[in-house]
């Protein structure tokens, strides 16, 4: 199943209703998850089955959901697997991604339980782990061996710029990550891996062991943009294990190991923390070397936000903009300007060269860990994984004119931005 | 081959005295009544390894939490509060929730021990984590959880048990002088033994310990405390070793040798027919360790925790079946082994 075929029923559409200004946090509450009944908890079900996997398994396929462990399995994006040819399908306006997004995979699933996240696990109550939709899309199962041996045989053509290895929460998960680490590096020499973490089992000999074992990139999953929307959306507000603390201890023992331009952290927009929120976390990660990676809000099918409404694009797109000025431009947050709410009401940046920036459009493409690209163009595109194809959040693709005419009309939404000269 | 030299074979056997005439002696003893099979346990309390067993590395997960801290009114001169440091603190009944679904999700957590300090009269406020206590065993059936009792009267241990508590532990004194001196306590003899019974009279299964060497490093109330326990119904008996650092330095505490310990081992053996008999992972280091450990295994303990190293050979030479599991000796994963019988 391709992106585009991902049934959107029952999140609300929200898109097109009286317009927002912003997703304030009030309004962002995730809903109370429903009871799991024991025999569903921990991967009890696909345990009790124990059926053996033959080769790539499709989620919701309706067989069986077999029994799949990392490190001997992992799962992949669909366009990561559409890439591979591992699976058919059409995905819009691009052919391919840049970057080959691995998760580890255990019949017990993620253990912790984020409130925006398909692969929470209160989700046990309705779905086996392996068929659980994360950032709108479904994420097969594949023998790792195969994915080495049609990376080896050159079988991506080319395509993929950079691995990255999604560890989610599991005991088993700092382990198994070292192993399909170590054995990309001994075969796969031209393409480089990110670690995206778990903080929360990690200690910082843990993080020094991956960049050893030759980890090129290290990212945090920071996702809420200040404490208490964490400890809300991926702590105690939803019995889940993360703390805020622990994620900045192991982010930043990741930027003194891995050092400059080598980790970064993700932070979802839209989720009830202010501008100003997001992109102090933006500068202090600057200051310390490293990138932020922006995801726009959306409301995950079956997640515990999934009745919430997706991020305003005009909130979206200052703080993209806002974003890419701080981290590609040399730009500082305390030359921007806010309202009292937070809200960001000047770039505090020279007029034509910010509609040159908006213009040039790199600056609303999925942001994300490096490939062989540019240094501010992401390889990790994961197309459509924030928004559907109908209303573009994270471009996977250079913007055409009318990407930018859009996303100009969404930035003066929210923001005037004074005259413009169109063409530039 | 006699086991002297079996255990000469064997390193680091080899270059330790150990006692002929004791080892002669459980050496026939055991011709008499053939040694069982021993477990060793390495439960996650600490970092443990040997060259002969290895660390759990977080599977099984079993920690200990203090419900106090690091705090105790009590003071005993041979802990100290010391034992408390290194467990989890967990100061109220919302906080033990907390943590112990945070480790279930994170490190596998199998069961826990719930300890505490205590209060001047020997006794640990567990009673309002009774609620939490039956939540988490609600919510994870499969968690084993233990309770350092302390002193406790029946509708108290009832409390814990109806909670969902699956062992109960207490160590037995049977000296007066010892309650007085090294407790600082005003309690009696009796008062521990109807505390045993009281633990007995419910569904947990009850786990004395005996501290040996606990007045000052000398053998005083071993002998009376395993007559009490020989009475009850326990699940298993778990012999420690007092441990002298721990000691302020006005009252040291004197290492009371493998010899003398060995003695109480014989007794515990001969006394104790209707529960397992268990080395606890409370015992000084080193030489000594080996030493007693090596005594313990001659002398048909039922388990071992973290076996000092070359023990798992010499248990091997000498004929006894081993296996190992990474909990907590009183605990056991699996449940306890021990026969529910009444030796009275």
């Amino acid at each position: 199943m391709s992106c585009l075929d991902m049934p959107r029923h029952p999140v609300p559409d929200f898109l097109n209703k009286t317009p927002r200004d912003y997703n304030d946090a009030e309004s962002m509450r995730p809903r109370v998850p429903s009871p799991v009944p024991l025999e569903a908890r921990n991967g009890a079900r696909v345990k009790a089955q124990s059926a053996a996997p033959h080769g790539v398994y499709l989620p919701n396929n309706n067989i069986l959901t077999p029994a799949m462990r990392s490190p001997a399995y992992v799962q992949m994006s669909t366009a990561a697997a559409i890439t591979l040819g591992i699976m058919k399908g059409m995905m819009h306006r691009t052919s391919c991604t840049r970057c080959l997004n691995l998760l580890l995979t255990y019949p017990e699933g993620c253990r912790a339980n984020c409130a925006y996240c398909g692969l929470a696990r209160h989700r046990e109550a309705e779905r086996n782990y392996a068929d659980r939709n994360f950032i709108r899309v479904d994420w097969p199962a594949v023998p790792y061996d195969d994915v080495l041996d049609i990376m080896e045989a050159g079988g991506d053509g080319g395509r993929f710029h950079r691995m990255c290895i999604s560890m989610i929460t599991h005991p088993n998960s700092d382990a198994d990550t070292r192993v399909v680490l170590r054995r990309w590096v001994e075969r796969i020499h031209h393409v480089p891996v990110s670690i995206l973490s778990n903080p929360t089992t990690m200690t910082r000999q843990d993080v020094q062991e991956l960049k050893d074992l030759g980890a090129e990139i290290f990212t945090v999953a920071l996702d809420a943009a200040n404490p208490e929307i964490f400890d809300r959306t991926r702590g105690r507000g939803v019995a889940s294990p993360h703390s805020w603390q622990k994620y900045w201890e192991i982010l930043r023992a990741a930027a003194e190991i891995f050092g400059p331009e080598k980790f970064g952290a993700h932070i979802i927009v839209g989720m009830g923390e202010s501008d100003y929120d997001v992109l102090t976390q933006v500068q202090t990660i600057r200051d310390m070397g490293g990138h932020s990676h922006m995801f726009a809000f959306f409301p995950e099918r079956g997640s515990l936000m999934d009745h919430l409404p997706p991020v305003p694009r005009p909130q979206w797109r200052r703080v993209q903009l806002a974003r890419y000025l701080i981290d590609y431009r040399g730009h500082r947050l305390e030359r921007m300007r806010f309202d009292e709410a937070g809200r960001l009401i000047d770039f505090g940046y020279p007029q034509d060269e910010l509609q040159a920036i908006i213009d040039a459009g790199t600056a609303f493409r999925t942001s994300g860990c490096p490939g062989k690209e540019a240094a501010d163009i992401s390889a990790c595109d994961r197309p459509y994984g924030d928004s559907p194809p109908s209303d573009i959040a994270s471009y996977p693709f250079p913007l055409k004119r009318r990407d930018i005419k859009r996303v100009r009309a969404q930035l003066e939404q929210g923001l005037p931005l004074g005259p413009h000269e169109p063409g530039r | 081959m006699g086991w002297m030299k079996i255990a000469s074979a064997i390193e680091p056997f080899d270059t330790l005295a150990l006692n002929e005439t004791l080892v002669s002696a459980l050496e026939a003893e055991a011709k008499q009544r053939p040694l069982g099979p021993l477990r060793f346990f390495t439960p996650t309390f600490r970092a443990y390894a040997s060259e002969e067993l290895s660390g759990c590395g977080g599977k099984n997960y079993f920690p200990a939490f203090s419900i106090t801290g690091g705090a105790c009114a009590l003071m005993c001169d041979h802990c100290q509060a010391k034992i408390l440091e290194p467990m989890i603190p967990a100061k109220s009944p919302e906080d033990l929730i907390r943590k112990v679904r945070d480790l279930v999700w994170l490190k596998d957590l199998r069961g826990f021990l719930l300890s505490g300090g205590s209060n001047r009269r020997n006794e640990v406020p567990y009673d309002r984590y009774a609620g939490a206590i039956a939540a988490l065993k609600a919510e994870f059936p499969h968690l084993r959880i233990a309770v350092h009792s302390a002193l406790i009267n029946f509708p108290r241990a009832q409390r814990l048990a109806e909670a969902g508590v699956d062992v109960a532990m207490l160590d037995m004194i049977g000296a007066e002088e010892t309650i007085r001196d090294v407790y600082h306590l005003d309690r009696t003899v009796a008062d521990f033994e109807e505390s045993l019974a009281a633990l007995c009279r419910t569904s947990m299964d009850v786990v004395p310990h005996i501290v040996i060497g606990l007045h000052y490093g000398r053998l005083l109330g071993e002998m009376k405390a395993l007559e009490i326990i020989a009475r009850y119904p326990v699940a298993a008996l778990v012999l420690v070793v007092v441990m002298p650092h721990y000691a302020p330095p006005h009252k040291p505490f004197a290492v009371p040798p493998p010899e003398q310990v060995a003695e109480v081992f014989v007794a515990a053996r001969k006394r104790i027919h209707h529960a397992p008999v268990q080395l606890g992972c409370a015992r000084p280091g080193g030489t000594h360790k080996l030493i007693t450990d090596a005594y313990a295994v001659m002398a048909g303990f039922d388990g071992i925790a973290y076996p000092a190293e070359g023990v798992v050979a010499l248990a091997r030479a000498i004929g006894r079946e081993v296996d190992q599991q990474s909990a907590c000796c009183s605990i056991g994963l699996d449940g306890l082994t021990g026969r529910h019988a009444c030796a009275a």
